[in-house]
């Protein structure tokens, strides 16, 4: 066999050019027998640590096997596409400090150019190009002139380092240009070397990489022409097909070998340094032994308890030993500059599984309350850097990001990466465009997806959305699909994660610029920085602390009570009484659908329920299988079974169910057999194990350790899925706990201060689950008042107004209003005074645009000064320009029009109004007023009593379509009792599907069917009422009669206008569709 | 004033070509999305609507049939219609793009009175498949609000009470002051003439004003009537009829020249031009000319007949002719004296003549095309309708001057072959160039790339042929091809 | 180059040019090339006349610079179409080279029609013939063939055969295909020795 090493390979890290997974290129390689393999992609080198971690990966499979397979080294390396030259270059470090250089050259180019491109000239390689190996790659054709100059140029400034890359095309002329190759390497002194220019790891990847190009260049697939890929060779080839083209020159094939040799860096050389957080004097480590004592004081007032100052003791021996003091004091100082500021922050994640990070505030969860196992947080023997997530309020962490960036610069902090993959999604729109199925088309099947789903369409998607599946092009375009799915689109800056060294940053990994402006983003992501034990801090943004503190403010305000996330009374047993009612609507996380119909089942009456119910309605658990054993066990209609001491050391806590990550990890440590760190790998790893092929080894000893042990073969199954599961979506326990707590804390402002709750909800929107409308209305649920929108009393956002009775109403801020602009509603505010007597003083004090005036009317802002909607509007439509109102003067004078008595609207015309402006109303639901014509229907509020076949009508609240779910459909109804679950079966789904699918208000018949406290309404049959919610305002009414009349509305001539009831009413009453 | 709305119009002619059972909708690509644009009445009976998008609707109803809306067969419809309806008025105008507008002053009595005449137009309508809504009324606005809220006659007089219930969209003004004067409760057209007009105005502009007067007829609104676009036909009645072909090229000619002054006058030039025989037993002959560009030259043209009239069997002679324009063209007015020109015109007619006699699909012309397959690597189209494109300057790489469908060698020996016989030649290699490797389109089945993959090379034979060989290894086939002849 | 090259200007290839007005014939394996080396030399529209069921057609994409956009080819039912559409289009002035592959010999009375067509027109006519099919009519005939040679790729030879009024000749040609530029090189026996290194 002909030894080869393939310098010049392209990944799919060169975004839409690389036609395979580093992954896949590394295994390959390994299976032709391939010497060594560059990954060289165009100015990055996003790809070789995933390159480096599959070798890593082949060699345990390797080493388990006790094969002595020979593997392929891996070289980094990049290729340099120059802004002021035809000839490209691969760039091949062969030392450490050459990789620093490379870096270094990349983040000049790329801080240079705007966000994914990169601006490098010959000028930089010449100044940078030192220790590298570099292999130019001169333009084809090869007639073109001028490039050889460049040869020589480089040529001159690094002696012994250049090469010319000979790459055979398969074109019916690579003789000829070998020939002419080898001239130019003897007039330049480039000795001359075998590349394969490789764009895949296997010839089946050729439709892939043409699908790509047509992404790239803007074309579909018919016209991409000749700039499709001729053939399937740039694929990786084994050194005897590359000698067999190169027979005449075996010198090019021998010298890929030497140049192998002398790229002797590897990925693993990295040394990485953290930044030295020693202050005055006091190195690292004393300094978090002082705040760590001190900690203990401001955390126990009443003195620590013995457990606890022997575990910090423990802990901050640990830390010492591996030294990660600098680490912690650096999240010590973020946090104290967030508290400084009065920004929320809170820790999530493992790090709630350090005393230490109780101490220094990092997190909040009393360590009593749960089970520390600080190994999981940092380990020895595992050698890999702990992991603090901090959370701070949505609203107000671009502050502390810049403040890191001030603090320890550009060069030496940086943001992860996030490699954005192809999902169902994306996939779906992008190949769909390629192979020229129709927009429309396109955009019925990518909407059916159901969140980040991983799959392409099944047959009957394809067939609902009007497309055969047997047709050759759709089967086509589905095989593309599902093949570019998980195949990286683009980088894009991580959530919040900082890489901070001590030295430059940039000699370590190249940095560009985010899209944001003011963040600079490194090329790796999560999993490349923990394959590297690189150090990351994760800044995280959290919609509910926003909440949080807008409530806590207010609460200081109006109770003159100062709260902090630490001083929330605890296990509050009203709070916990309201939780059991499933009274959750605004409470952190479980106020989605399935936590609240969780939440009466599971009963939660302490913090540690909490934790369970947080963490269990997830993928993860739902996946094992878990969720019904655990509360039939709670609820003690299942016994916990006995599964010996040590599991039940690890399971005991949640009935014998494993409902977290470090549980699933320690099964596999007492149960299946495996050492921890193999364990934790599991987890880590679980990515790379799936692209890799190699999780099915796992999953056997897994199973089998467990089988061996004793347990029952269904049981391992459940216990290793989960495990999958997991890596993905799992909570940790010390995580769930974080959570739980803010659970709790927005649980407990929501059962005594429900408007204050809800002001800071609506304040800090978008968030959650609900939209304004049903916020507000479960405040009135509560006995808040809520006052409408008025031009003489809201500001901007949501306020608290004392009542005489001493409680609070929630006065609704122009935010509500549809349209309107914060500035104008800081003009409103600023030239009040002692109020506006009319709409002209509005638009004359304020300046307020006429239109913005409209917006204010139509919400019935003007309420207040006497002018009922109509009058206020009529008035606003008078100051239109042109004709600015001076003409008629400002003091009464000039001309008076004549006064105008316009109807007077019903109830339900200002119901309409209400949802027209602000999609909410405060004076009525819908169903309200529909009610008389509705005999037959039951309030929602009466589904829970009734039994056997009722019939309900109600509002489309959320329509969910869950693709595991086999075309079962879940619909939300809401009338003005409350709401209902609807489970409309999939037989049912087909003889109504223009009801469920496209209609507003819904009337359905069925069975109620009872799970515990949850009751759902199973549809056998279902009534499209939309075009009744138009005979509520008069508005709509002009559409029900023209739709008698059979007039059809042209799409072309109404634009945009359509006017048809049913898309009336869904402008107005819009439901959250979840495919 | 009669006005006439035919709220089907374009799923009805459409339908009327080629009938479809169930529902069925038109549908207009309007960026980048599929939406119904007209339905028939059993697609609107089954909850669809125009402006639906056609995904949604499929969703719907699944057994939903679909036609790509055709505007312009639409529009030639509605002219066809308005021409029709001048039998019941001078004055027809178009009114929208699914309307007529016909001024029938002191007509009705001619059908009856004016409910006769509306149901003398709607059957005659409704026998031609045609569904349409009309209604006669002192003012156009009076008429089209009627007709498009379920049709009728408004007596004289009775516009307001008629009007003043509908709703103030009837007033044909846009969308937008119609939804802004509802916000403010002024739902009917009665309830706008309680309102002062200047307040009104000022808010509304004063289009809603002229509007609502035309409608209730203190303001005139007359119809214009549309010239009817000019027919370039002629024709003449023989005395005696005639039978050779001399004779009926001879009566030709002087058709000819009156159907080129005809055209002259318009500025046209004629693309088609058809020439009917009537035999005396009132059976017609037809002779179709195609022309490679438009022209109004009557000696050219002539020569274009000679061929069909001589085969026209005159059976007991013919004693009518009728020249009719079949297509025509705008065309400037001739440039004397421009060679060019000239010659364009010499080369377009040279174009016909091969066109008439051999089909004009036999004279063709290439345009460059984007692939890598040899044979899609142009297009082959008719002269006549494609004007010449550049190819682009391109040798990389070397492609073959004579392209032929593969022909399998014979006695091949060697790979690539040193010996192999050709359309019954021998041939031994000089010199091997290759492989090439190309592979088929994968999205496109091309029945004559099934084998897959070929390899390419060019051999220079010592016969001295340079030819393109091919072999499919994918196939497992050891058979070689040859498929082009080099220069 | 010598011997020719002392008949003939540098550079020029004068005695391979066809009279116009007239129309000429081409035999041999290398005669489509010969007709595509008049279709580039001569400006304006060509048109190429073959049978339907002939299966051989130009291939655009590589016939010389600007030879594709100005070809009209035409496809006709049996060979009176075709000669029918032949004398069209030598008939038209407009038209600069008439290319014809017809099956059958062309009788001396259809030549003649020929001839008089294209003097009418003033247009060059080549007629694409089987080995020994020609017409006496036919002003000259030629007969091409590609030239093998190890070194070039070029090589063409042709041979004027016949010539109404003038000369008869061999010339051996080298021409890329590409542009109007032939160069005339010496005949085999007379070639000088290539300066690279023999293979």
């Amino acid at each position: 066999m002909t030894a080869y090493a393939e310098l010049c390979v392209t990944s799919n890290f060169t975004f839409l050019r690389g036609a395979s997974h580093p992954e896949e290129l590394v295994k390959r390689a390994a299976e032709l027998g391939l010497t060594a393999i560059a990954i060289t992609d165009r100015n990055s080198v996003a790809g070789v640590v995933r390159a480096f971690s599959a070798l890593k990966e082949l060699a345990r499979v390797a080493e388990e096997a006790e094969q002595g397979a020979s593997l392929p080294r891996l070289i980094p390396g990049a290729r340099l596409v120059l802004t002021d030259s035809k000839v490209e270059w691969i760039a091949l470090p062969t030392d450490l400090a050459a990789w620093s250089r490379l870096t270094r050259l990349l983040s000049l180019g790329k801080r240079r150019a705007e966000k994914g491109s990169c601006h490098i000239g010959l000028a930089d390689l010449e100044e940078w190009g030192r220790g590298m190996v570099l292999i130019a790659l001169p333009p084809d054709p090869l007639d073109a002139t001028g490039f050889e100059r460049d040869l020589r140029r480089i040529a001159a400034r690094f002696t012994g380092q250049c090469f010319l890359g000979a790459a055979p095309l398969y074109d019916g002329q690579d003789q000829e240009r070998l020939d002419r190759l080898a001239e130019i390497s003897q007039a330049t002194g480039l000795p001359k070397v075998a590349v394969g220019n490789v764009l895949m790891h296997r010839s089946s990847r050729r439709p892939l990489a043409d699908v790509l190009t047509c992404i790239r260049e803007g074309c579909t697939i018919d016209t991409i022409g000749d700039r499709r890929l001729a053939n399937g060779e740039h694929r990786l080839k084994s050194g005897d097909e590359l000698a067999r083209i190169f027979h005449r020159y075996p010198a090019a094939l021998r010298r890929t070998v030497e140049i192998a040799d002398r790229c002797a860096f590897r990925m693993d050389q990295l040394r990485y340094q953290y930044p030295d957080e020693a202050r005055d004097g006091e190195s690292a480590q004393s300094r978090l032994e002082r705040l760590a004592r001190e900690g203990l004081h401001w955390r126990y007032p009443g003195g620590p308890p013995p457990k606890i100052v022997s575990r910090v003791e423990k802990e901050l021996h640990l830390i010492a030993e591996v030294e990660y003091a600098s680490y912690f004091l650096t999240v010590y100082d973020i946090v104290s500059f967030a508290r400084s500021k009065g920004i929320l922050c809170q820790g999530r994640g493992s790090a709630a599984n350090s005393v230490v990070c109780y101490l220094l505030g990092i997190t909040e969860v009393p360590p009593e309350s749960i089970t520390l196992i600080f190994e999981r947080f940092i380990s020895k023997e595992r050698g890999e850097p702990p992991d603090i997530d901090v959370d701070f309020e949505h609203e107000r962490r671009e502050e502390v990001i810049q403040w890191i960036y001030e603090r320890y610069t550009r060069e030496r902090a940086g943001l992860t990466a996030v490699v954005i993959h192809f999902r169902s999604r994306a996939a779906i729109r992008e190949v769909g465009k390629v192979m020229g199925l129709s927009q429309d088309v396109i955009a019925r099947l990518a909407g059916q997806i159901w969140g980040w789903s991983s799959s392409a369409p099944g047959e009957d998607r394809l067939r609902e959305a009007g497309l055969s599946p047997e047709d050759n092009r759709v089967a086509l375009a589905v095989k593309l699909i599902g093949e570019i799915i998980g195949f990286p689109r683009h980088l894009s800056q991580h959530v919040g994660g900082f890489v901070i060294t001590q030295g430059r940053l940039d000699e370590l990994c190249p940095i560009e610029n985010a899209a944001m402006e003011d963040r600079t983003v490194i090329e790796w992501d999560k999993d490349d920085i923990d394959a590297l034990g690189l150090l990351k801090v994760d800044i995280l943004a959290l919609g509910m602390l926003t909440a949080i503190r807008k409530a806590f403010g207010l609460i200081e305000d109006h109770r003159q009570q100062q709260l902090t996330l630490a001083n929330i009374p605890p296990e509050d047993g009203r709070v916990y009484d309201m939780l059991c009612k499933a009274d959750a609507i605004g409470v952190f996380q479980v106020e989605s659908r399935a936590q609240l119909n969780f939440l009466p089942r599971m009963k939660p009456r302490k913090f540690y329920d909490l934790v369970c119910e947080v963490a269990i309605v997830r993928p993860g658990p739902i996946q094992g299988g878990m969720v019904h054993p655990f509360i039939n066990r709670r609820q003690g209609r299942e016994k916990v079974e006995d599964l010996g001491p040590a599991m039940m050391e690890v399971l005991g806590r949640t009935y014998g169910v494993p409902l977290f990550q470090e549980q699933a990890m320690q099964i596999a440590v007492v149960a299946a057999g495996f050492t921890p760190a193999e364990a934790d790998r599991l987890r880590r790893s679980l990515a790379t194990f799936k692209r890799m092929g190699t999780i099915g080894g796992f999953r056997d000893r897994f199973v089998g350790g467990m089988l061996e042990r004793g347990y029952d073969a269904e049981f391992a199954a459940r216990c290793f899925a989960q495990i999958e599961g997991f890596g993905s979506y799992g909570f940790p326990e010390s995580h769930a706990a974080s959570f739980a707590r803010l659970v709790y804390v927005s649980a407990w402002l929501k059962r005594h201060h429900q408007a204050i709750f809800t002001c800071a909800l609506l304040n800090a929107q978008p968030m959650g689950f609900y939209a304004p409308a049903q916020l507000v209305r479960d405040a009135r649920d509560h006995g808040v008042e809520v006052r409408p929108v008025s031009v003489n009393d809201s500001v901007w956002d949501c306020t608290i107004e004392p009542r005489a009775d001493g409680s609070h109403a929630l006065r609704l801020g122009f935010r509500q209003v549809k349209g309107m602009r914060e500035e104008d509603a800081i003009w409103i505010k600023a030239a009040r005074g002692n109020g506006y007597p009319d709409v002209e003083s509005v638009w004359r004090r304020a300046g307020l645009r006429p239109d913005a005036l409209d917006r204010l009317a139509e919400a019935d802002g003007f309420a207040a000064l006497g002018l009922s909607r109509r009058d206020a509007l009529w008035q606003a439509k008078a100051l239109k320009p042109p004709k600015p109102l001076p003409l008629f003067g400002l003091d009464g004078e000039g001309e008076h029009e004549p006064l105008v008595d316009l109807p007077r609207m019903t109830l339900g015309q200002e119901v309409i109004e209400d949802y027209l402006a602000m999609r909410l109303s405060l004076r009525a639901h819908p169903l309200e007023i529909l009610r008389p014509n509705l005999p037959e229907s039951l309030p929602a509020a009466s589904v829970l009593q009734a039994k056997g076949r009722i019939q309900l009508t109600g509002l489309v609240i959320t329509r969910q379509r869950p693709g595991t779910a086999s075309g079962v459909v879940f619909l939300t109804l809401e009338d003005e009792t409350g709401t209902a679950n609807v489970v409309v079966w999939k037989k049912v789904y087909e003889a109504f599907r223009a009801a469920v699918v496209a209609g507003r208000l819904l009337r359905v018949t069925g069975r109620t069917e009872r799970d515990g406290q949850v009751t759902h309404l199973i549809a056998e049959r279902i009534e499209d009422l939309s075009a009744r919610l138009s005979t509520i305002g008069h508005q709509l009414r002009i559409g029900a009669e023209t739709e008698r009349a059979g007039e059809t509305v042209r799409p072309t001539r109404t634009a945009g206008r359509a006017r048809h009831p049913r898309e009336q009413a869904k402008k107005l009453f819009p439901s959250r569709d979840f495919h | 004033m009669l006005s006439i709305w035919f709220p089907r119009l374009a799923s009805d002619i459409s339908l009327r070509a080629r009938p479809v059972e169930g529902p069925f909708a038109l549908t207009l690509r309007a960026s980048n999305a599929e939406n119904l644009y007209c339905l028939n009445s059993t697609a609107s009976a089954v909850g669809l609507h125009p402006g639906m998008p056609l995904a949604d609707a499929r969703a719907v109803c699944p057994v939903l049939s679909t036609r790509p809306a055709d505007l312009i067969r639409e529009g030639r419809a509605l002219e066809g219609l308005r021409r029709w309806t001048s039998r019941y008025g001078p004055h027809a105008a178009k009114d929208g793009t699914d309307g007529l507008i016909v001024d029938v002053s002191g007509v009705p009595h001619l059908f009856g009175g004016e409910v006769e005449l509306l149901a003398d137009l709607e059957a005659r309508l409704e026998r031609a498949g045609v569904s349409s809504k009309s209604a006669i009324a002192e003012t156009r606005g009076g008429a089209w609000a009627l007709a498009r809220r379920g049709g009728g006659v408004i007596p004289e007089g009775g516009l307001l009470s008629r009007l003043g219930p509908m709703p103030v969209s009837a007033l044909r003004i846009e969308a937008p002051v119609a939804e802004g004067l509802t916000r403010l409760g002024l739902h009917k057209i009665v309830d706008l003439t309680a309102v002062p007009r200047a307040p009104l105005a000022r808010r509304f502009g004063a289009e809603l004003l002229r509007r609502l007067d035309q409608a209730l007829g203190t303001q005139a609104e007359p119809v214009a009537a549309e010239a009817d676009a000019p027919h370039f036909g002629v024709r003449m009645t023989l005395p005696e009829p005639i039978g050779l072909t001399a004779d009926v090229m001879g009566v030709l000619d002087r058709l000819l020249v009156r159907l080129c002054d005809k055209l002259a006058s318009a500025q046209m030039g004629a693309r088609a031009v058809r020439l009917e025989l009537q035999r005396v037993d009132r059976s017609a002959a037809v002779v179709d000319v195609g022309l490679a560009r438009a022209m109004r030259d009557p000696v050219r043209i002539s020569a274009l007949f000679l061929k069909g009239v001589d085969e026209v069997d005159s059976g007991f002679g013919i004693d009518g002719l009728r020249l009719t324009a079949t297509v025509t063209e705008p065309l400037a007015p001739e440039q004397i004296g421009n060679a060019q020109a000239r010659a364009e015109d010499e080369l377009s007619h040279l174009i016909s003549r091969i066109g008439n006699r051999l089909g004009f699909d036999a004279v063709q012309r290439f345009l460059p095309a984007s692939s890598r397959i040899p044979e899609r690597s142009f297009l082959t189209v008719p002269a006549a309708y494609a004007a010449p494109e550049p190819f682009p300057p391109k040798r990389r790489p070397r492609r073959p001057i004579t392209l032929f469908p593969a022909e399998a060698l014979a006695q091949v020996s060697g790979s690539p072959p040193a010996r192999f016989s050709w359309r019954r030649m021998a041939f031994t290699t000089l010199r091997a160039h290759g492989p090439e490797r190309i592979t088929p389109e994968w999205w496109f089945d091309n029945p004559a790339w099934r084998s897959g993959v070929r390899d390419y090379w060019r051999i220079e034979t010592n016969e001295g042929p340079r030819l393109w060989l091919f072999r499919t290894p994918q196939s497992g086939s050891r058979d070689w091809y040859a498929q082009g002849v080099f220069l | 180059m010598r011997t020719l090259r002392d008949r003939l200007q540098a550079g020029s290839d004068k005695p391979l040019h066809l009279l116009k007005g007239r129309v000429h014939e081409v035999e041999g394996r290398g005669r489509t090339g010969f007709a595509l080396y008049h279709a580039a030399r001569l400006a304006g529209p060509i048109f190429w006349i073959v049978l339907a069921h002939d299966h051989d057609r130009p291939m655009p994409g590589s016939l010389p610079e600007g030879v594709a956009e100005r070809l009209h080819f035409i496809e006709a039912r049996d060979e009176t179409n075709l000669l029918w559409t032949v004398e069209e289009a030598l008939r038209a002035r407009p038209v600069s080279l008439v290319i014809s592959a017809p099956e059958k010999p062309i009788s001396l009375t259809a030549g003649r029609r020929l001839q008089l067509a294209a003097e009418a027109g003033g247009t060059t006519g080549l007629m694409l013939i089987q080995e020994g099919r020609g017409s006496n009519a036919a002003e000259t005939r030629w007969k091409c063939d590609p030239l093998p040679s190890p070194l070039d790729s070029t090589r063409h030879r042709w041979i004027l055969n016949k010539n109404k009024r003038g000369t008869i000749g061999i010339y051996d040609v080298s021409w890329n295909g590409t542009t109007v530029a032939v160069h005339l090189v010496p005949q085999a026996g007379e070639r000088h020795q290539p300066e690279g290194p023999p293979r």
